[in-house]
């Protein structure tokens, strides 16, 4: 190896004490490389110099509200890995593993890639609110389809009885049916994961890598987890959702569908308002129940 | 405050049960010199005093951590609040194969990670309001607050210019004191991985701090 970043870093292994002999040696006797272990020294000194401490009023917020976390007991996680918040950071840029909570819920975003990608989506049609998925898309690899396999949903009939927006500006979205789920943040969740996956499949690349969840941690989460896929393939999505519900204000509608949130049947949106994405959810009488960011 | 500093080295002697002291819940002061394998073991059991000496204990070195990785107090502050609610959280599944140090360390990178994903989907917060009150002339004499500032300033703005990746390897090396094994482990890279991404973090804070620069490698000369 030859070159600047060679030399920096047998420089910086010397200013840290992690040096071999022979690098040390070569340091010591190298005035340039003295040099430049003076300019990384001034570099690591910076970083290393004081950091302001923080209030008193934010350090006793953190404690208090960590205090009123719930400790969960070691017998209720010792079989959870995916609850391990120091999980490896092993690659920045993707993001790091999720909880099993949000690869549960994440789980039913695979469901809606079965129902949704690969020209599966439901029928614009109000009247027909019996469409039935039964086959994975055809660009569905076989790891995933294995996956999905697995979690038992490949082979699953899907009843999707709700009926998909019908708006001008909502010509060109795709309308998902996702699971159930307990709360607005695992949703938008599962939304997130779903329009990763669409814009995947969209862009001709694999459907296993969504922009914003893992896929592998997608598929990986319904294989390891029947029940939560079961779930989802079961969600007693019985009640049709409004059906006739304007679309949301902010902007084109990009994506769309339903679900069953909190025991109760809502359509969600994604909507673009000045470049950001919105996911809007709307419940049965077309009340706005939740809007956030995506 | 002196940055990242090594909390909770073992103190010798001094057992939990031994800190409990008159009846009911032991009194926070009594556990100050508790270790952090008896203070963890005990907030295992469910002891709450002992968590909440913990998560002191812990807290300025993982807000200083924080604080550098993000750039700015807003988010350091939240980071760090989501870094101490993971600890309490996870705290049943951690086993003790790293120190609690290490491990809190990596928890606490994790909820960086993450609040610098959720920052780019909402404004930058600027400056503290101390910052930006502060005039900028009257110069000379010993070093001022503002001069303080403004070298932390371009510290941040130089750290912020370096991917994650670089910036965490060089932040807990430079900030918080870890060797390359235990960078290693908080960042779940090989050892030969940290020395690299420390190394070339360094040469870019260098060049955007004001340095040349390294030169080309070529032989040694030998005595």
């Amino acid at each position: 190896m030859t070159g600047p970043d060679h030399i920096d870093e047998i420089v910086s292994a010397y200013l840290d004490g992690e040096a071999t002999p022979d690098e040390m040696a070569r340091v010591e006797a190298d005035p340039a490389l003295q040099a430049r272990l003076e300019s990384l020294r001034v570099a690591a000194a910076a970083v290393g110099s004081a950091v302001p401490a923080p209030s008193a009023t934010t350090r006793e917020t953190a404690v208090a509200a960590a205090l009123a976390a719930t400790m969960p007991a070691a017998d209720q996680v010792a079989d959870d890995p995916d609850a391990d918040p120091a999980a490896p950071l092993a690659d920045f840029s993707a993001g790091r593993r999720r909880t099993r909570r949000a690869t549960t819920w994440a789980a039913a975003a695979v469901v809606a890639l079965l129902a949704a990608v690969g020209g599966l989506a439901l029928s614009n049609r109000p009247e027909d609110s019996t469409s039935t998925v039964a086959a994975p898309p055809p660009g569905t690899t076989a790891e995933s389809r294995a996956a999905a396999a697995g979690a038992g949903v490949a082979d699953r009939s899907f009843t999707a009885p709700f009926a998909a927006p019908d708006s001008a500006a909502n010509a060109d979205a795709v309308t998902a049916l996702l699971g159930e789920y307990p709360d607005q943040a695992a949703l938008a969740d599962a939304v997130r994961a779903y329009i990763g996956l669409q814009s995947g499949a969209q862009d001709g690349a694999a459907p296993e890598a969504p922009a914003v969840a893992p896929a592998d941690d997608i598929l990986a989460g319904a294989a390891e987890n029947d029940a939560a896929a079961a779930t989802a393939a079961d969600s007693p999505l019985a009640t049709t959702v409004g059906g006739g519900c304007p679309p949301s204000a902010g902007g084109p509608t990009l994506s769309s569908g339903q679900a069953v949130l909190d025991g109760a049947p809502v359509t969600w949106e994604v909507v673009e308002a000045e470049g950001v994405q919105e996911l809007v959810v709307t419940d049965a009488s077309c009340t706005e129940v939740d809007r956030r960011e995506l | 405050m002196d940055g990242c500093c090594r909390g909770g080295r073992p103190a010798p002697g001094r057992l939990h049960g031994e800190a409990r002291t008159g009846p009911g819940a032991p009194a926070r002061d009594s556990l100050t010199a508790v270790d952090d394998q008896a203070l963890v073991a005990a907030a295992q059991d469910g002891d709450r005093a002992a968590l909440d000496v913990l998560l002191r204990r812990h807290h300025d070195r993982l807000y200083a951590l924080c604080r550098r990785l993000t750039g700015n107090d807003a988010d350091a502050a939240d980071a760090n609040q989501e870094a101490l609610m993971a600890i309490v959280r996870g705290l049943a599944r951690f086993d003790g194969r790293s120190s609690f140090s290490t491990w809190s360390y990596r928890v606490a990178t994790n909820a960086c990670l993450d609040e610098l994903r959720r920052r780019r989907r909402r404004p930058d917060p600027g400056l503290p309001e101390e910052e930006r009150a502060l005039p900028a002339d009257d110069r000379g004499g010993p070093p001022r607050l503002d001069d303080e500032i403004a070298v932390r300033m371009a510290v941040d703005e130089a750290l912020c210019t370096l991917p994650m990746t670089f910036r965490a390897a060089v932040v807990l090396r430079d900030l918080c004191g870890l060797d390359y094994a235990e960078i290693a482990e908080v960042l779940g890279v090989p050892t030969g991985t940290v020395r690299s991404r420390i190394a070339r973090g360094r040469a870019a804070l260098a060049q955007v701090l004001g340095n040349p620069p390294a030169p080309t490698d070529r032989p040694s000369p030998r005595p």
